[in-house]
């Protein structure tokens, strides 16, 4: 695994969310590309690597962004770990399978997104309706499921290390 | 060739889990309101993350108008035919307004007062809300031009046509950008007042609802009026600047209140704002 390409990877993601995917809207709500780097590494990687990058794309977005700082990083680190646990017996055949793991963990995200933010006092169920927040997340990170795939394919150089955890490197 | 992926939930990673969520449970604590000590850094990544933004917003302005053209055509048809009959109702109230101001500032002048005018920064809007959840955006002014956190942001025109209406209200400030949080967001509240001079509260209750009015004379209002705001009360938000009109009084029924609605004035998707220069209250 090279972490200067991961870094990059979630650089870049940043940078197409703030610049590029925020600015479209439909009836409030916009796509989250920083969900699917978490949703999709915890799907190729597995639960660990995904936990970690689910953090690492959740705290850059938090910086950003002017809801508490680390709401994302908690919710993304999750998903991130939920994806590859709950995928790690899966068997990866149809090519539908990375956007149908993308639309999945993207909707459980934002909806576990909006109900940590109610528990701690931020108006997220108060905003655009979840239900066209979940829809639209997920229909567009099933778009760029393949795109995510393979950023993070080329971020994992290296597959000797998998039995390595992050901490112990 | 396709295989299943081994089992690595481990408790190595269960402890890597821990200590991430660990982290982000300590980050969410050192960031609750009040408190502030991340602020530093995170103004700093704010700024550096302005450029992105401001070109995100420059270079990306004409396929998210496009976007907006393509799916939001049937709603611009029919506040376009809103603001027209808006536009005709308006001309006579302008009128009714520029009588009474006269009326104001000769009696001033009779009576020796002198009102400051409000002093207010021109901004742009470079970059709107960043995902679903929020309901804030970034203008380019920030602390090298006056701007302090809790100022009011008002709007060049409302969308009943002249005169500012207030949007918001200025929530964290960088050197030359700051975030403003919309009137609409939950738990956002200002002092309003009514036509009659009833003295109340407007809360918003989220993007694309109305306001919720609270503490005024029900009986006074209808459907219609006119809101301002009051300006009392150590209030960051100057009197008289226009909030918006009561679209909504309820009926009482056994003794609770009614519920009273407005439609804030203000175009939320302004591309011009100004910023109130008054000092926030301590």
């Amino acid at each position: 695994m090279s972490w200067p390409r991961v870094s990059l990877v979630v650089l870049m993601t940043l940078v197409l969310q703030v610049a590029l995917f925020a600015r479209f809207s439909y009836e409030g709500a916009r796509p989250d590309l920083m969900i699917l780097l978490a949703v999709m590494a915890g799907y190729r990687l597995g639960p660990e690597r995904g936990a970690v990058i689910g953090f690492a794309s959740g705290v850059s977005f938090d910086i950003v962004l002017s809801t508490p700082l680390g709401l994302s990083a908690l919710v993304y680190t999750i998903v991130g770990y939920g994806v590859g646990v709950a995928t790690s017996g899966m068997v990866r055949t149809s090519r539908w399978a990375a956007p149908a793991v993308a639309a999945v963990g993207s909707a459980a995200g934002m909806l576990l997104y909006a109900l940590v933010g109610a528990v701690l006092g931020e108006p997220t169920l108060s905003g655009p309706s979840l239900a066209s927040i979940v829809v639209l997340v997920a229909a567009v990170n099933a778009v760029l499921a393949p795109l995510a795939a393979r950023a993070l394919s080329w971020a994992k150089t290296d597959d000797r290390d998998r039995r390595q955890t992050f901490f112990a490197r | 060739m396709a295989y299943p992926r081994r089992n690595s939930r481990t408790p190595r990673s269960r402890f890597t889990l821990a200590l991430l969520l660990l982290t982000a449970v300590t980050l969410l604590v050192l960031d609750l309101p009040g408190t502030g000590p991340l602020d530093p850094v995170r103004n700093a990544f704010g700024a550096a993350f302005g450029p992105f933004r401001a070109a995100g917003s420059a270079v990306f302005e004409p396929l998210s108008n496009g976007w907006k053209g393509a799916f939001g055509y049937g709603d611009l048809k029919d506040e376009n035919e809103k603001l027209k009959a808006q536009a005709e109702e308006r001309k006579s109230e302008q009128a009714d307004l520029a009588r009474l101001r006269q009326k104001v500032s000769d009696q001033n002048a009779i009576l020796g007062v002198e009102a400051d005018p409000i002093k207010t920064k021109v901004a742009e809007v470079v970059s709107g809300p960043l995902n679903s959840f929020e309901q804030t955006v970034e203008i380019d002014a920030g602390s090298s031009s006056g701007v302090k956190k809790g100022m009011a942001v008002i709007t060049g025109r409302s969308k009943g046509g002249e005169g500012g209406a207030v949007l918001g209200k200025v929530v964290e400030v960088r050197s030359s950008s700051a975030t403003v949080e919309l009137i609409t967001e939950s738990g956002v509240m200002i002092g309003v007042r009514t036509q009659k001079g009833d003295v109340g509260t407007a809360t918003g209750k989220g993007l694309g609802k109305p306001l919720l009015i609270e503490g005024v004379d029900e009986l006074t209002l209808a459907e219609g009026d006119f809101l301002w705001t009051s300006g009392i009360d150590r209030s960051a938000f100057p009197g008289d600047l226009y909030v918006g009109r009561v679209t909504k009084v309820g009926k009482a029924v056994d003794g609770v209140p009614r519920v009273v609605e407005a439609e804030p004035a203000a175009d939320l998707t302004s591309r011009y704002v100004r910023v109130v220069l008054k000092d926030p209250p301590k």
